[in-house]
């Protein structure tokens, strides 16, 4: 730990609530903040120039920017990066993080040969952004902006929380309970949480992607400044009997080979109950029939649900069954596959 | 909430682009206004915001070039469009096809 480095013992260091209590601003990476390999980080080595370590940033940053990337953890990855790099690009910054550094290498050297063995113990789990701090007093990841560079009254950070709606809660005006955390830095660049429960009301016929923005929601702002939005990203969960095709709603009808062949009067769900539909007679796997006004609620009225047939098999034939569907084969003189024997 | 609007000036205050930037992002077509036929008439959704808000992040992290942002953002949404038909389409497939044991 840092700590043994600047010759404090981390049990009678003050700890870290005790110093925001008494407002004793410690210098930098005073703190007993987990050492981050920057260098690592960025896959480069240590005597790596501007150029390699521009080109090292780039490829990462395509890879996890939250805007471009599918990786499941992208946004912190990225922000890991993003730090990484706006240490290792600056010449200042990069000296000092060199001189803990290398400090950091005396230290491991220094109780490898004491046979202490805590080298890396729990190095790389802790946040990046408060290492970053410690070092560079406020600002973090993400931004590129110091804290040095900031003005006083600055508008607190905007977040986007993903909002899982049923399809059912679209069809009329819904309340739903959200309940989030912010973190942010306080305008002495202290890292705060901040605990929300909101009750959002979701208007009616919401669709997937839709941004919906609570205005002044977001992270407080420093100074005079407006606090920041929270915009909720609405995710339409997917049902297990229904697609969802712009605003109409597609269901698959299972029926049986004789149900396609004779007609049928059989019941289909819907998102708010049940309805009789008629089967004609000659039905093929596919079809598509239309139900109006039955999908999810637009802007413009509300859509359709498609019913889609599928015929399916009995999973198991008796004796009596296959002799049926043996004299059928011999009635029927049907060629399902006769536009092949066209073409070749 | 959803219902409110932004002029052009509040727009460009909300994210750290010049006006000229975000003006050549309303020429370009990725902005739109809902509303007003001068400048100091237009309004925008909030979608906007998001919008500025990734062109902002795509110049500064990524290195994106202005000349070429209306381009990138424009196949960005076209991505994530395919991906949302990809989905839909692929949950559909699904309950036609019965993979063999």
């Amino acid at each position: 730990m840092l700590a043994a480095l600047f010759g404090y013992d981390e049990k009678t260091a003050p700890s870290f609530q005790a110093i925001q209590t008494h407002d004793w601003r410690p210098k930098k990476a005073e703190l007993h903040m987990d050492f981050k390999d920057y260098y690592s980080v960025l896959g480069v080595g240590r005597n790596a120039d501007d150029k390699a370590i521009k080109t090292a940033y780039r490829k990462l940053a395509r890879e996890y920017h939250p805007d471009v990337s599918k990786h499941p953890q992208a946004e912190d990855k990225f922000k890991e990066v993003a730090e990484a790099y706006e240490v290792l690009h600056d010449a200042d910054k990069r000296a000092e993080y060199e001189s803990l550094f290398q400090a950091r290498e005396q230290r491991l050297r220094y109780q490898g040969r004491a046979g202490a063995g805590h080298a890396g113990t729990g190095e790389a789990d802790n946040d990046f952004g408060d290492f970053f701090s410690s070092m560079f007093g406020g600002g973090g990841s993400g931004g590129f902006r110091s804290a040095r560079d900031e003005p006083r009254a600055r508008k607190g950070s905007d977040a986007e929380i993903e909002l899982p709606v049923f399809l059912e809660e679209t069809l009329s005006e819904t309340s739903k309970p959200v309940s989030f955390e912010l973190q942010y830095r306080d305008a002495r660049g202290q890292l705060q949480t901040l605990q929300k429960s909101l009750k959002v009301k979701i208007p009616a016929g919401v669709s997937d992607g839709e941004r919906i923005r609570l205005k002044g929601q977001g992270s407080p702002g420093t100074g005079n400044a407006p606090a920041g939005d929270i915009y909720l990203h609405i995710r339409l969960v997917p049902h297990p009997m229904f697609d969802v095709e712009g605003h109409n709603l597609i269901v698959t009808v299972p029926l049986a080979p004789w149900e396609a062949a004779l007609g049928a009067s059989i019941t289909v769900p819907t998102l708010t109950g049940k309805i009789q539909l008629s089967i004609k007679p000659n039905s093929q796997s596919g079809q598509r029939l239309r139900i109006k006004g039955k999908g999810l609620v637009g802007k413009h009225g509300s859509g359709d649900l498609f019913a889609v047939l599928k015929v399916v098999m009995p999973e198991q034939n008796n004796d009596q069954m296959t002799r049926l569907w043996s004299e059928l084969a011999e009635q029927a003189n049907f060629d399902p596959r006769a536009d092949w024997s066209k073409q070749s | 909430m959803s219902s409110v609007y932004i002029s052009f000036s509040e727009l460009c205050q909300c994210v750290s682009m010049s006006e000229a930037q975000v003006m050549d992002l309303v020429e370009q077509g990725v902005l739109r206004p809902e509303t007003g036929v001068q400048r100091e008439e237009w309004r925008f959704s909030h979608i906007a915001l998001t919008v500025v808000g990734r062109a902002e992040r795509l110049h500064h992290q990524l290195s994106v070039d202005w000349a070429d942002m209306p381009l990138v953002l424009e196949l960005l949404e076209e991505l994530t469009e395919l991906r949302a038909e990809n989905s839909m389409l692929k949950q559909r497939l699904n309950r036609f096809l019965v993979d063999e044991n």
